[in-house]
């Protein structure tokens, strides 16, 4: 990859390998191990790195908000705090609802405290993007590999039940299902995130699964795999070593697109009327979302656009980071590129 | 090539009676009925009309009737099978053999299940033919350059389009945009009905707003399946045999990276078309997802199948599409079996 | 080089492409038609069968084309329509309506009597099953015809054609002659003059029907009417118009024609608004009352006024704590109506201490149990359970289709948590669940939010009796019932002097403030934005889709 780049490289990461004296080394595929090298690689990745701060970041958030959150998220005093107040940096006639540092982005339309809520809102859409997002690698991944790989009636069967599962509508699976359940115990559960999560990942796995077999169907009968195979690496080793870490890179983008698109099905599901229960309980752990702040704050982009901006910024950066992280992953555990 | 077909055809019949099961389930789990509204429904009124539309029936099987044509003396076993199936749910699936869903309960029987989607229908495929359209037109490319031009200026608008394609729900997108078009370009935010007839503009800015998320996600899988291509042996190879940059993109690359975009096309197409509800609701098209979730609402149990069952099999064929479409882009991948 | 270059210049040609694309496509410039009022609505109706319908998005549709014996004027009363007068008998069981002459429909074809007998008929009859068939089963024979398949589960619901004539024949509508109709009624009913101005009484044509008993409404052809206007096209979901009828008793309207558009985006219809597509938009989400009122170029076009929908708390009063009197005083006295109003609801309701909304006849004016939280506070410690702490668990249902009622939910849950110290359970309900949950006293929920009335007409039978009164299927719902309250309702439906009614109904009105069984709170407001070019309407109460719907059809222009 030294004269022929097609693009000059900018990133630090490519530049190492390209490096000479490097390169030699990387001739020899040396046995150290698989992981070492790749969180090498990846702690090289400066994007992927600020991925990585800015998701720890959040996390602190999370579970720090009540220290971080000027004001409780539940609490609603208009008197006080006045309704649709705007940003602290903008001024308007009626003086409840000028800008003060006391609600820097101001109130919403019963007078909560946009940011508070906001930094709240952190848990629901970090347990919503990461619980859902484990379940459906934990099945799709596995079900992929097995029936890519093994082939025959295992493919048949595990295809089957996929494309069962495939064929229901999305979106309509969920509305049904929140319908339906969503007044049972356990659709209460949790403020109804457990709910959520179900249903997200029940419909969500077969993608994975998908794409997995697919990926291994086409590295199966690739030259290093089939090589492999002659050589007389037995089937374990062969998905570990050659299919698995080949199949990274699209799983990577595609759970990089899962964790925004919970999030984002909570958002349209409010939208629709069914999300996450509220509830008036001070001391609620999950007491906002920033798909429910989205929801109510679309219309009200003009006169209010921190309670649409706020949210979908937030949902934006945290999209990013799951980006730049998933692209340094795919890059780290290549084994093409380990040094 | 034929028996494949087949096979693949018959594989959805298991599709349609799960997924029919399944919703039927759900919906009968749910509190109300299609007579559901404030007004005190008399008894009896309530009565007739499940009677007229087959809901005085048991939901699953249907015992009784056996004991009732066993008492007055019948032993034929295919009657008395078809007795046990008189039921709300073998009903039903009886009449999708025969390709009647039923009427739709929320217009009282004035229309039935297939005449509405055969009327909505095109609208939702239109807008998610433009959709998908949009998504590959836009998202292939900007995969292609960015992963050429890595890590340059290009390569991270590339990510911010796509960001924002998926990070925002539609709609906010959808709203914004309709009121953006309105202000900065005259075009009116309300459609006049026969602007839906036809393929006219009217479906482009709904098309491109749904399009949008499947778009980032082709953006950036594109981008990863030809980083991962361009490092492949045989790459590397053609260029050590000093290929041209051009015949090396076009011969060896794409050919290979576009293997995970048509996994995905089909699917990504019949999630579009099946996942316009709220893009009709904000460009007020008079499609068959906003009909659907409406159907939800109103317990208009027919049409909630027969709509789920449409989807359902339009989802299939689909992906017996990608199966095939394999064997065509690879073929070292073979249609086997 | 030179070949990926080009690659990558083709690509970025393909992307620049599919972004200036939409900026091509140039919507239909509005045509300014003549004069033709464009009204937004949110909801297409599921049908417009007079017959059949019974909501107020179906209703609306149906009021231009057909006018019933009688109709409502903006304020509330009731004048002649097709019949240019009505007489009861000495009791009030009999009504006899005398039509206009020369009535026809909008075809000129005659309209007489046995026309609206058959909608009297049709509206009663097993086998076209209207939901809303209860209305009239206060006509001799209505509840037997329409109750012929017999309510027994055990039976098959089914009947003969004999028993079909026999009790369709039975029905106490009598034709005298071409222009004298004569309902006999089961009960004295000085009101009833009002009940056939409605759409169950509008004269659709029997052979229309005939020919496609199930769809015959769906095609603008069939709605051969008699109002002012006649339909001109029905575009399922999108639009539904009408030109202006020639052959209307009364004249031709000042309109020339009538579009209604579907848009269930109010922020899509507020800016069509903005770019003179539409000259009246139904604003039915409160949030955005303060966005339209801080616009310069909106503001003077808002309009707001308070509609016949009355609501507020509903309780359960089977099921503790609000068996118990006090505690819903104690609920009563907390509730900060005036914030919840102005603020909450950004100004869309008005707020209420009693049932029926000021201006309606029946109405009356109280300020017991109004916010007071010392009161209110009190009113718990004096209740059975002495204080919050004793409390049983209390869930607050609300319809969750109405995104807007989570908030207010959630603010009512926070006044109650810190003003009584109780701590309510919200549990948000999708809308046929909501629906289905409170048509019976087992499922009906502990607590509920927006409990309340759309009247069907202006008389105060149809809040009180109709709703309040022991065998009313409502009242059963939640368990209220009342002797004293029945009594008074009682007589004021018998009563033939308008005074004295009304003075029964007013006591009446008095008993339910005292019993409190639900904490009244406000009347719904209409919230419009409207065109200043449009004159000649006046909203009315019972105007719940458009101001002037009901008592304007004639006089609104936009000229």
């Amino acid at each position: 990859m030294s004269s022929t780049t097609i693009a000059p490289s900018q990133s630090p990461s490519r530049r190492l390998v390209t490096t000479p004296g490097e390169s030699v080394l990387s001739a020899g595929r040396t046995p150290r191990s698989l992981w070492s090298n790749a969180w090498r690689q990846f702690r090289r990745n400066r994007m992927a790195m600020v991925g990585v701060v800015y998701l720890i970041f959040l996390t602190l958030v999370a579970i720090f908000a009540p220290a971080i959150a000027p004001h409780n998220p539940v609490e609603s005093n208009v008197g006080e705090a006045g309704q649709y107040r705007q940003a602290a940096w903008t001024t308007d006639p009626n003086p409840l609802k000028t800008g003060t540092w006391d609600y820097p982005l101001g109130t919403d339309g019963i007078g909560r405290d946009v940011f508070s809520r906001l930094v709240y809102g952190t848990r629901i859409s970090l347990v919503v993007g990461f619980i859902p997002l484990a379940v459906i690698l934990a099945i799709g991944v596995p079900v992929g590999l097995a029936a890519g790989f093994l082939g025959g009636r295992v493919d048949t069967v595990l295809m089957r039940l996929t494309d069962i599962v495939y064929a229901f509508p999305a979106l309509l699976f969920f509305i049904i299902v929140q319908i339906s359940l969503g007044d049972s115990w356990f659709g209460s559960l949790l403020n109804g995130l457990v709910l959520l999560f179900v249903t997200l990942s029940v419909i969500n796995w077969t993608g994975v699964a998908r794409l997995v077999r697919g990926d291994t169907l086409s590295l199966k009968e690739k030259e290093f795999v089939e090589a492999a195979r002659a050589g007389g690496a037995n089937g374990w080793r062969i998905i570990a070593r050659h299919i698995l870490p080949n199949a990274l890179g699209p799983i990577i983008v595609a759970s990089a697109f899962i964790v925004p698109g919970a999030i984002i099905a909570e958002a349209v599901l409010s939208f629709l009327g069914i999300g996450v229960r509220p509830s008036p309980n001070l001391d609620n752990p999950f007491p906002s979302s920033w798909g429910q702040m989205i929801q109510e704050g679309y219309q009200l982009w003009q006169s209010q656009p921190w309670m649409l901006v706020g949210p979908a910024l937030a949902i934006a950066l945290i999209t990013l980071a799951f980006t730049f992280v998933g692209d340094g992953l795919r890059d780290a555990l290549d084994p093409r590129e380990q040094i | 090539m034929v028996e494949f077909l087949l096979r693949r055809v018959l594989y959805v019949i298991p599709v349609i009676v799960t997924v029919t099961a399944v919703t039927f389930f759900l919906m009968y789990r749910a509190p109300g009925g299609p007579w559901s509204s404030d007004k005190p429904l008399p008894a009896s009124t309530e009565r007739a009309l499940n009677a007229k539309f087959g809901l005085d029936k048991p939901l699953w099987i249907n015992p009784g009737a056996v004991t009732a044509e066993r008492d007055a003396g019948e032993n034929n076993p295919f009657v008395l099978g078809r007795a046990l199936f008189d039921s709300q749910f073998f009903n039903y699936l009886f009449g999708v053999a025969r390709l009647d869903f039923g009427p739709s309960y929320a217009s009282k029987g004035a229309e039935s299940v297939q005449s509405e989607i055969a009327e909505r229908f095109p609208i939702s495929l239109k807008i998610g033919l433009v959709g998908i359209v949009f998504a590959l037109l836009v998202g292939v490319p900007l995969g292609i350059i960015s992963a050429l031009r890595q890590n340059t200026w290009i390569d991270h608008l590339s990510l911010f389009i796509s960001t924002l394609g998926i990070s925002v729900p539609t709609f906010v997108t959808g709203l914004l945009l309709v009121i953006l078009m309105s202000r900065g370009f005259g075009i009116s935010p309300v459609r006049r009905p026969d602007a839906w007839d036809g393929f006219g503009s009217a479906y482009l800015l709904p098309g491109i707003v749904l399009g949008l998320g499947t778009m980032a996600y082709m953006a950036r899988l594109t981008r990863s399946s030809m980083l991962e291509i361009k490092r492949q042996d045989y790459v590397r190879t053609a260029r050590a045999k000093g290929l041209a940059n051009g015949i090396v993109v076009n011969r060896h690359m794409l050919r290979n990276a576009l293997i995970p975009i048509i996994t995905i096309v089909g699917p990504a197409a019949a999630d579009l078309v099946t996942g316009s509800i709220i893009i009709e609701t904000i460009f007020n098209a008079p499609g068959l997802g906003r009909e659907f979730v409406e159907s939800i609402g109103k317990r208009d149990y027919s049409m909630i199948m027969g709509t789920a069952i449409f989807y359902a099999v339009l989802i299939a064929f689909a992906n017996v599409l990608v199966d095939l479409s394999y064997g065509f882009v690879d073929p070292r991948i073979r249609v086997r079996r | 080089m030179s070949i990926s270059a080009r690659w990558a210049r083709l690509a970025a040609l393909l992307v620049a492409f599919a972004l200036v694309i939409p900026t091509l496509a140039v919507g239909v410039a509005a045509q300014d038609d003549a004069n033709v009022l464009r009204i937004h609505q949110l909801t297409y109706p599921d049908d417009f069968d007079p017959q059949k319908s019974s909501f107020t998005s179906e209703i609306v549709v149906m009021l231009p084309a057909y006018e019933g014996l009688t109709k409502f004027t903006n304020q509330g009363e009731t004048i002649p329509a097709a019949a240019e007068r009505w007489e009861y008998n000495e009791d009030a069981t009999e009504v006899t309506f005398f039509l206009r002459e020369g009535l026809t429909y909008s075809d000129g074809s005659p309209l007489t009597a046995d026309n609206f007998r058959y909608a009297v008929e049709r509206t009663c009859s097993p086998r076209v099953l209207g939901e809303y068939n209860s209305i009239l089963f206060e006509i001799e024979g209505c509840a037997e015809f329409a109750g012929l398949a017999g309510d027994d589960p055990a039976a098959p619901a089914e009947f003969t054609d004999e028993q079909y004539n026999e009790a369709a024949a039975a029905l106490g509508v009598e034709v005298v002659d071409d222009r004298t109709l004569t309902l006999r009624l089961t009960n004295p009913a000085p009101y009833y003059h009002t009940v056939a101005a409605l759409w169950v009484f509008f004269p659709v044509k029997q052979e229309i029907v005939d020919a496609a008993p199930d769809n015959w409404w769906q095609s603008a052809e069939n709605h051969i009417g008699n109002g002012p206007f006649n339909f001109t096209g029905i575009e399922e979901q999108q639009l539904i118009s009408y030109e202006a009828s020639e052959t209307y008793w009364e004249g031709r309207p000042q309109l020339d024609g009538l579009e209604y558009q579907y848009i269930p985006e109010s922020a899509v219809a507020i800016e069509a608004f903005r770019s003179g597509e539409l000259d009246i938009v139904d604003i039915e989400n409160s949030a955005l009352i303060p966005q339209v009122q801080g616009d310069p170029e909106l503001s003077p076009n808002f309009l707001s006024y308070p509609t016949a929908w009355s609501s507020g708390l509903g309780y359960n009063l089977t099921l503790e704590p609000f068996t118990d009197q006090k505690v819903r005083e104690a609920f009563s006295y907390a509730f900060d109506r005036e914030t919840y109003c102005t603020t909450i609801r950004n100004g869309d309701c008005t707020p209420l201490t009693s049932w029926i909304p000021q201006g309606i006849p029946g109405s009356i004016e109280t300020d017991a149990f109004a916010f007071d939280p010392e009161a209110a506070v009190q009113a718990l410690a004096e209740s059975s359970y002495g204080g919050p702490e004793a409390l049983p668990e209390i869930s607050f249902f609300y319809n969750s289709n109405d995104s807007a009622n989570t908030a207010r939910a959630e603010w009512i849950a926070g006044q109650y948590r810190d003003i009584l110290g109780v701590e309510l359970v919200l549990e948000p309900t999708e809308g046929t669940t909501w629906t289905d949950l409170r048509k019976s006293l087992e499922t009906y929920p502990q607590m509920g939010l927006n409990i309340g009335w759309i009247q069907d007409y202006p008389d105060p039978q149809n809040w009180l009796s109709v709703y309040w009164k022991c065998d009313a299927s409502f009242a059963q719902r939640f368990g209220y019932c009342n002797e004293e309250f029945d009594e008074l309702v009682t007589q004021g439906d018998t009563t033939l002097d308008p005074e004295e009614r009304l003075t029964f109904y007013e006591q009446a009105g008095e008993i339910l403030v005292a019993d409190q069984p639900m904490t009244f709170v406000h009347a719904i407001n209409a919230n419009y934005l409207v065109n200043p070019a449009v004159t000649g309407y006046e909203a009315g109460a019972s105007d719940v889709e458009w101001p002037g719907e009901f008592g304007s059809l004639m006089t609104i222009t936009k000229e």
